[in-house]
This record gives C-alpha cells, sequence and structure tokens, in this order.
C-alpha cells in the first residue's frame, strides 16, 4: 500500500504554478477537469484511510490479544501501534494541508 | 508492511532474534536433563536464520537439533543409572551457550533501535514544513 505517500506524490503538481512569467502554459478549465486528477486523487485518499483504518483494527485485535494473554511477541503489539500512530499523525498532516490550502484560497482577494 | 516498510522489517529480526532466544533458553533449562544410556540425551536446539522468502527481513528457516549422543557420566546412585553406573547427559556447552545468549538479547536489541530509530525518521518526514 503506498497510496497514501502517492497521494502526496500530487501536491507535487504545484510546480506547475511555477513558470507564471509564461501565461500561455498556464491550463485552461477545461484541461484540468479533463485530467481526472480530481477522481485518482480521491481515490488514492480512500486508499489512505482504508489502509489506517486496516491498521488501526490490527492493533485493536492485538491489543485483545494481550488483553487475554494469547499474545506471542510482544513487540508485534509494540510495532502495530507503533505503525499505526505513525499512519494516522500522516493522515492528520495530509489533512492539515489541505485545510491550510483551502484557507489559503479563502483569504485571496482582490 | 510496505507504508512504514522499516519498521515492519526490523520487526522480523526481533521476531527472529525472540526465537533465539527460545532456543537458548530451552537448551539452558535441559542442560542438566539426565537420561537412561538405553536412550538418547537431550537434543541441543540451534535456530537457523535466513532471508525472508519475500525478500523484506528475515525468518526463522527452521530449527536443527544436536546430536542425541551427549556423554555418559559415570552416577551409579542415579536412579536411571544402567548396569554400569552410567546415565547419559547432553553434550551441551554452557559457555557457548552464554555467548549465543548475548548475541541474541544484543541482535533484539538492536532491531528494536532499528524501529526507534525508524519511527524517529518518519515522524520528521511526516512534519516537515508543520512551522512554515
Amino acid at each position: 500500500m503506498t497510496a497514501p505517500i502517492g497521494a502526496i506524490g500530487a501536491v507535487g503538481s504545484i510546480g506547475g504554478i511555477l513558470p507564471t512569467g509564461a501565461l500561455q502554459a498556464t491550463p485552461s478549465i477545461s484541461e484540468i477537469n479533463g485530467g481526472g486528477g480530481g477522481a485518482d486523487f480521491a481515490a488514492k485518499l480512500a486508499d489512505g484511510l482504508q489502509s489506517l483504518s486496516d491498521m488501526q483494527a490490527k492493533v485493536d485485535d492485538l491489543s485483545v490479544k494481550a488483553a487475554t494473554g494469547s499474545l506471542k511477541d510482544v513487540h508485534d503489539y509494540t510495532i502495530a501501534a507503533t505503525e499505526a500512530s505513525l499512519a494516522t499523525q500522516l493522515t492528520v498532516a495530509v489533512r492539515n494541508k489541505a485545510v491550510e490550502a483551502f484557507n489559503e484560497i479563502m483569504r485571496m482577494q482582490a | 508492511m510496505s507504508l512504514f516498510n522499516a519498521i515492519g522489517i526490523a520487526g522480523t529480526g526481533v521476531t527472529v532474534y525472540r526465537k533465539w532466544l527460545d532456543a537458548v533458553s530451552d537448551n539452558l533449562s535441559n542442560i542438566n536433563d539426565a537420561a537412561p544410556t538405553s536412550g538418547e540425551a537431550f537434543k541441543a536446539k540451534y535456530v537457523i536464520a535466513q532471508e525472508a522468502s519475500d525478500g523484506n527481513g528475515a525468518q526463522v528457516g527452521g530449527i536443527v537439533e544436536g546430536s542425541g549422543q551427549g556423554r555418559l557420566v559415570y552416577e551409579p546412585t542415579h536412579p536411571l543409572a544402567d548396569a554400569d553406573g552410567y546415565v547419559r547427559y547432553p553434550d551441551i556447552d554452557m559457555g557457548s551457550q552464554m555467548g549465543q545468549l548475548i548475541m541474541a538479547q544484543r541482535g533484539y536489541q538492536a532491531n528494536l533501535s532499528v524501529v526507534d530509530r525508524a519511527k524517529d525518521s518518519y515522524q520528521a518526514a511526516i512534519q516537515l514544513g508543520r512551522n512554515s
């Protein structure tokens, strides 16, 4: 599952803003919509959230095993918990970046 | 597994060293097992570590058992002694087992360190540009 990282890769398209010197290079609205990038990003976002949910379900399962004494390896639980924590932090970071970008656009004025 | 790959890979290493610790602890706990000369002595267990079949990390390929021949010890008063007064003890070298114990412990710790460092690194990547 490299989907969440792929979603971050989509941020790379911001580079397209840079050549502002040549206004002709600015893509038209129809070009942007025709690329299907939006749907692709949404699918990757959904994939990322699904993998986060899977990780958390695994941690839940292992923590029940730890409580009931059927956990075979202590590190299985702690490593799964670390991975789920990192995945959650990554999701929150992506969310924050998206909200930040949205707010930036909302503050735009003539 | 592949999103935070370093953590998962180090986890497979921790599992291998945990099994090695188990094997050493089993060998040490049975080091004084006596057996009649007609039977076999306790066989020392040795963990075979190898690369994981999916190429990500390590796995235990199998457990190899040592010789059951052991060594004959003259103990006529032992309840298991044969007519000549001999019993069979496992031929396990305590020094070698203690050395393996240290290697297994250090390997376990090394892999846990990798988990910790990898977590710190991934966290730094996630926080990239947070204070801009």
